[in-house]
């Protein structure tokens, strides 16, 4: 029996090495797109965990914004107003007391206890920046802050907020309020400038002349545990998608945030 | 085919080779373990093709150094693939480094006694075609990085894919043995197998460089 002719194995030959080479191209191409695939089904992931990420933050801020509404109103309506009730009671009853200035003392301490939940109850829900606007409620918060720290708090405020949602406008008075909070606390400063600017983009900056801070190690302090300021203004500008730039220099620290509108 | 073509085809083989084997030696002591291995074997290449132009004329036997260079360049491949998954399957490179040996041993000393071990390249191309495969599993499942034309060992790889798929089937002993008469013909399919896979090797060791100077490009940590 005879093998096979030479033409037979020049066939086979051919068809073995194309076959090969084809099997080769195609593991090649196969790598190649297959792993495009993957990259981009990683993409997809990260975004569908960034989304879910932003999603849970918001509902983490609007939950705390919900806590904060109720306790002020607790605080105003129920607290402040039986303290108020007490007050009017304590009036009364110094008319038919022989000698009502000993209860002055005591007058003095509810008024101040009125006053300060009051001030406990407008910081947790500004009740301005519902009725008139973040300009107001801003114009609102460095007089208050001027008011208790002794500080000198200037605001200056341009442009119209309506076109801003009452959301956007809470969480910037939120960031506002923990930029000026933390100049107060931390700054050691003795002036403090609030400024908003709304044009094409809405602008605000807080401008200290404090010892001013390295937001990085105010981060890596934040991530011990220690503290949540920044964390939740980090929070807060992402959800907004705004940028925060924080410029450090000779005499105080410059936080300027910047959103599109 | 004349002769005078099929030596032109093997000399512009060589020159890959040698253009090669100066990429892998150019920054040699920054250039990753791979590339190193892939220099000893390009080396090897190179020297088994002077002895051959040297000899040749002289009537010297050939095949000994030829077969003599097939089992460390196996060798070399195999561990480059050993490094280049960082050891992850090293009990098939032990198993197969083995296999190789122990085949290129008793080929060389009682089968094909007297001409050109193909038995040995034959088995040699099978393991180092398996490795190929198992290194683009490993890249599948690890995806270390964004762009696959950017990693070096993809172009290594996929070059030795494309010549030792292309050449199994003409490697196969019973062709070798049938095809006494048109000889020059597949080994010239084979050598030009081999450009393709150098023109490969060439532009994942362009890309190795380029990754080279874009890290030394890139500033200090400290």
């Amino acid at each position: 029996m005879s093998g096979p002719s030479e033409y037979q194995v020049a066939l086979l030959v051919a068809i073995g090495t194309l076959g090969m080479l084809f099997l080769t191209g195609a593991i090649i191409l196969f790598m190649v797109f297959y792993q495009k695939k993957m990259l981009q089904e990683q993409v997809n992931r990260q975004l569908l965990e960034m989304d879910h990420h932003t999603k849970m933050m918001e509902a983490v801020l609007e939950s705390q914004e919900l806590e904060r509404k109720r306790v002020a109103a607790d605080l105003h309506d129920s607290i402040g107003g039986m303290l108020s009730a007490i007050r009017v009671g304590l009036t009364t009853v110094g008319r038919q007391l022989p000698d009502p200035k000993g209860l002055e003392q005591q007058k003095k301490m509810l008024d101040d206890t009125i006053g300060s939940v009051r001030l406990i109850s407008r910081e947790l829900m500004p009740a301005t920046l519902e009725r008139f606007g973040l300009d107001h409620a801003l114009k609102e918060l460095c007089e208050q802050v001027q008011t208790t720290s002794l500080l000198t708090v200037h605001y200056e405020g341009q442009g119209e907020v309506d076109n801003i949602s009452s959301n956007k406008q809470l969480m910037i008075f939120r960031i506002a309020q923990e930029l000026v909070t933390n100049a107060v606390k931390h700054a050691r400063a003795t002036l403090i400038q609030v400024q908003l600017q709304i044009a094409d983009e809405l602008v605000l900056s807080v401008v200290d002349n404090g010892v001013g801070f390295d937001p990085e190690i105010y981060r890596a302090v934040n991530s011990s545990g220690r503290g949540l300021g920044l964390y939740n203004i980090e929070n807060r500008v992402r959800l907004l998608g705004a940028k925060l730039d924080h410029q450090a220099g000779n005499h105080g620290m410059r936080i300027v945030l910047t959103m599109p509108l | 085919m004349s002769i005078e073509v099929f030596k032109w085809i093997v000399e512009i083989s060589t020159a890959f080779t040698a253009v090669a084997l100066i990429l892998c030696l150019y920054k040699f002591s920054k250039r990753s373990l791979e590339v190193k291995l892939q220099a000893v074997a390009f080396l090897l290449s190179v020297m088994v093709a002077l002895y051959v132009k040297i000899w040749e004329v002289q009537g010297a036997a050939l095949n000994v150094p030829q077969n003599l260079y097939i089992v460390p360049y196996i060798l070399l491949l195999l561990a480059m693939y050993d490094v280049a998954w960082k050891g992850r399957h090293r009990v098939l490179t032990v198993i197969s480094t083995t296999v190789v040996c122990v085949f290129a041993l008793g080929n060389f000393l009682f089968l094909q006694q007297d001409s050109f071990n193909s038995h040995t390249l034959v088995l040699g191309g099978v393991f180092v075609i398996l490795h190929g495969v198992l290194y683009y599993y490993y890249l599948l499942v690890n995806l270390p990085v964004q762009k696959l034309g950017k990693l070096p060992m993809f172009w290594f790889n996929a070059g030795y894919l494309t010549y030792f798929g292309g050449s199994l089937f003409i490697f196969a002993a019973y062709v070798v043995e049938v095809f006494r008469d048109s000889l020059l013909l597949y080994w010239s399919i084979q050598n030009f197998l081999r450009i393709a896979q150098f023109i490969l090797i060439i532009v994942g060791l362009c890309q190795d460089l380029r990754n080279i100077r874009l890290h030394s490009s890139l500033p200090s940590a400290h």
